[in-house]
């Protein structure tokens, strides 16, 4: 199983959210521990709500939290 | 090897349902081929079946979860399980496939009691209901095992 092409900065946002633990991340998207561990290393793509949810969490736009390197060189060749 | 205790409980059950059909065949297999399947000492063995497999599913959960309650499954277990859920089906609609075609093949190819018939070696495997029975649980259980693997190999590897 290959990793999704999606990055986060989850990892980050948790340092800066007082060292917020997976577990205590999971209770407040209610999902399990194992699951925002694949998240965290992009090992699993949440679905467009639960992405909704984590970004609320720290209180942040989606984008900042999750990044699509390949929507980002596509929308260069767009423009 | 550190295991998550729904990979854990996937595990149990993987284990069980091979001994718990290892149990069914070994019985099965043992009694007369032409046994009715509405008969004492089939009622018998399916009984044993049924409580066996309720004490264990007990007992698993026991072990895995202890006096915690279980985990409800979010969004990861549901996709891993449909994704390990259509492994298990392409597994049994070929199974089942592969076994109407022995099946047919066991009564020879051909014309019946014509030259053009080709006798198979599998001529000397009668089918009794029994023994259908005995390769449906079969095929079950393959399906079962391929589920429980694919969904063992999605949460190890993530997904």
């Amino acid at each position: 199983m290959t990793k999704t092409n999606i990055t986060n900065q989850i990892r980050t946002l948790r340092f800066f959210a007082d060292e917020m633990s997976q577990a205590a991340l999971a209770e407040k998207i209610g999902v399990t521990r194992q699951t925002v561990m694949a998240i965290e290393a992009a090992k699993y793509s949440p679905s467009l709500e639960l992405a909704f949810k984590i970004a609320a969490v720290f209180g942040k736009e989606l984008g900042e939290v999750f990044e699509y390197p390949q929507g980002k060189q596509s929308a260069k060749r767009d423009a | 090897m550190d295991l998550s205790n729904r990979a854990k409980n996937i595990l149990g059950f993987m284990i069980f349902e091979t001994l718990l059909t290892a149990y069914f065949l070994w019985h099965a297999y043992r009694l007369p081929a032409d046994t009715p399947l509405l008969s004492e000492p089939m009622f018998e063995l399916v009984l044993a079946i049924t409580i066996y497999s309720i004490i264990g599913g007990i007992l698993i959960s026991a072990i895995v979860h202890g006096t915690k309650k279980a985990e409800t499954a979010d969004e990861r277990d549901k996709n891993i399980e449909a994704k390990a859920d259509g492994y298990a089906y392409r597994t049994l609609v070929w199974s089942i496939g592969f076994f109407l075609v022995f099946l047919y093949a066991s009564q020879g190819v051909g014309i019946p009691d014509s030259p053009y018939q080709i006798k198979t070696i599998l001529l000397s495997f009668s089918f009794t209901p029994l023994r259908v029975l005995g390769a449906m649980i079969f095929i079950l259980w393959v399906s079962e095992t391929v589920k429980y693997a694919v969904q063992l190999r999605l949460y190890r590897q993530g997904y």
